[in-house]
């Protein structure tokens, strides 16, 4: 503390402390005794109270009148206490700043799993895109077919399983199923097993979506590749 | 300073008899010499008690003022003996020595009451010129006047809050007294 008063003045930093009661008592009575013999550091000590206690009256007079605010600071833990509402408790959970990126998180991972679930290929979706391996058999022997000549295998769609009466098809984009029109080939007609004409009338036709062939899903292609192949004459 | 050759006037007319001069210095330096009280003992009435005390005293002594000092400084002195002197008493002081001297020209020099208009009115203004002054020191050592007057804290505990050495925090505290016992100073003058 710089000492403005005479150097002589070795007791001027203890002026402070003893103003504030914060002088040990011996050099109390030490600071006391100098006061009374040294007239500069009595005028100091004056100047420094007359300061100090302008600022204690200050305070006493228009701050220690003043009523302690009273500060209220919701927490969740005191919402759930007092029995709030679930909206409420959502409110109050969605205000913690975890809240937004967990449900995002949790949005995430729910489409992902939907998307997993939907185009995993050992799940049930894509149903367009997958052949159904669930076909039985057919029971009944497939007829055979007009021209015994032809050697293309026939891959006209046949009945379609939505369509139990006989109605003119749809083109095939297979080039060979075209081949097999030319070849007036008349495409066999069979009753379907029940579980396929169960899981047929539960689907929907879809337009315009491309197939990759025109018979129905629940065809047992092998059948008919065995009995082409029966016809197909290989004496000379 | 301005106030100093009337003050020594003042006393010149006291010691020839004149009641009234001395209540003028009484006027004057009241709340100075109370402040100094309230430094030296740290509590309100004790510090009435002794500035109460300081001026009879002075009043009872003031042919023994020679004029080699100031009168600042002679008040300042019997002050400081008057406070050593409630320092060294017990707490159950003798009404008997205030109830003494209620003659006429002992209570010329008697503080005027503390609720009348004017005095409202200087305590407001002198209120309103402490919080601007204390605004307008710098922010280091503003922040630790307030931390000792307002909050109360010691010097050690200022310091270990803002991480400063003792002496830094004396020497804060010490130089915003000043400055602010420089700028209350300096309106006195510039009303008078």
């Amino acid at each position: 503390m710089n000492n403005v008063l005479s150097p002589k003045c070795k007791l001027s930093t203890d002026i402070l402390s003893y103003m504030y009661g914060e002088l040990p008592a011996a050099e109390c009575s030490t600071f006391e005794a100098h006061l009374l013999d040294c007239g500069d550091c009595t005028d100091e000590f004056a100047a420094i109270s007359i300061a100090r206690y302008e600022v204690y009256d200050w305070k006493k007079t228009q701050f220690d009148p003043l009523e302690t605010p009273v500060f209220g600071i919701p927490t969740p833990a005191r919402a759930m206490t007092t029995g709030a509402s679930w909206i409420d408790t959502l409110r109050n959970a969605y205000n913690h700043s975890w809240a937004v990126p967990g449900f995002a998180l949790a949005g995430l991972a729910i489409i992902s799993a939907f998307a997993v679930m939907f185009y995993y290929p050992g799940g049930t979706g894509s149903d367009i895109a997958k052949v159904n391996s669930n076909v039985s058999p057919v029971a009944e022997p497939i007829p055979l077919a007009a021209n015994k000549a032809s050697t293309v295998p026939s891959l006209i769609a046949k009945d379609t399983v939505e369509e139990q009466t006989p109605q003119p098809r749809k083109t095939v984009h297979a080039s060979s199923v075209r081949s097999a029109h030319k070849l007036n080939v008349r495409p066999a007609r069979r009753s379907l097993p029940p579980r396929a004409v169960e899981a047929a009338a539960t689907r929907t036709p879809q337009r315009g979506v491309p197939r990759l062939n025109e018979f129905a899903e629940d065809e047992d292609t092998s059948l008919r590749l065995a009995q082409l192949f029966e016809d197909i004459d290989t004496s000379d | 300073m301005l106030t100093d050759p009337i003050d020594e006037k003042l006393v010149e007319l006291a010691v020839s008899g004149d009641s009234d001069a001395f209540g003028e210095i009484v006027t004057r330096w009241e709340r100075k010499i109370f402040a100094l009280c309230f430094g030296m003992l740290g509590r309100e009435d004790e510090a009435r008690d002794a500035a109460q005390e300081t001026f009879i005293s002075a009043y009872r002594n003031i042919s023994n003022f020679r004029g080699e000092a100031k009168v600042s400084s002679w008040l300042h002195r019997i002050a400081v003996n008057q406070c050593l002197t409630v320092k060294r008493r017990t707490r159950t002081r003798s009404e008997d020595f205030l109830d003494v001297g209620t003659a006429e020209d002992e209570r010329v020099f008697v503080a005027p009451a503390h609720r009348s208009p004017a005095r409202v009115t200087e305590k407001t203004e002198r209120l309103t010129l402490v919080r601007q002054a204390v605004s307008s020191l710098p922010v280091d050592l503003r922040q630790v006047i307030v931390m000792k007057e307002f909050e109360e804290m010691t010097f050690q505990e200022i310091s270990d809050t803002l991480e400063l050495p003792l002496s830094t925090v004396k020497s804060r505290v010490y130089s915003a007294l000043r400055q602010l016992r420089m700028k209350l100073e300096r309106v006195p003058i510039e009303i008078s």
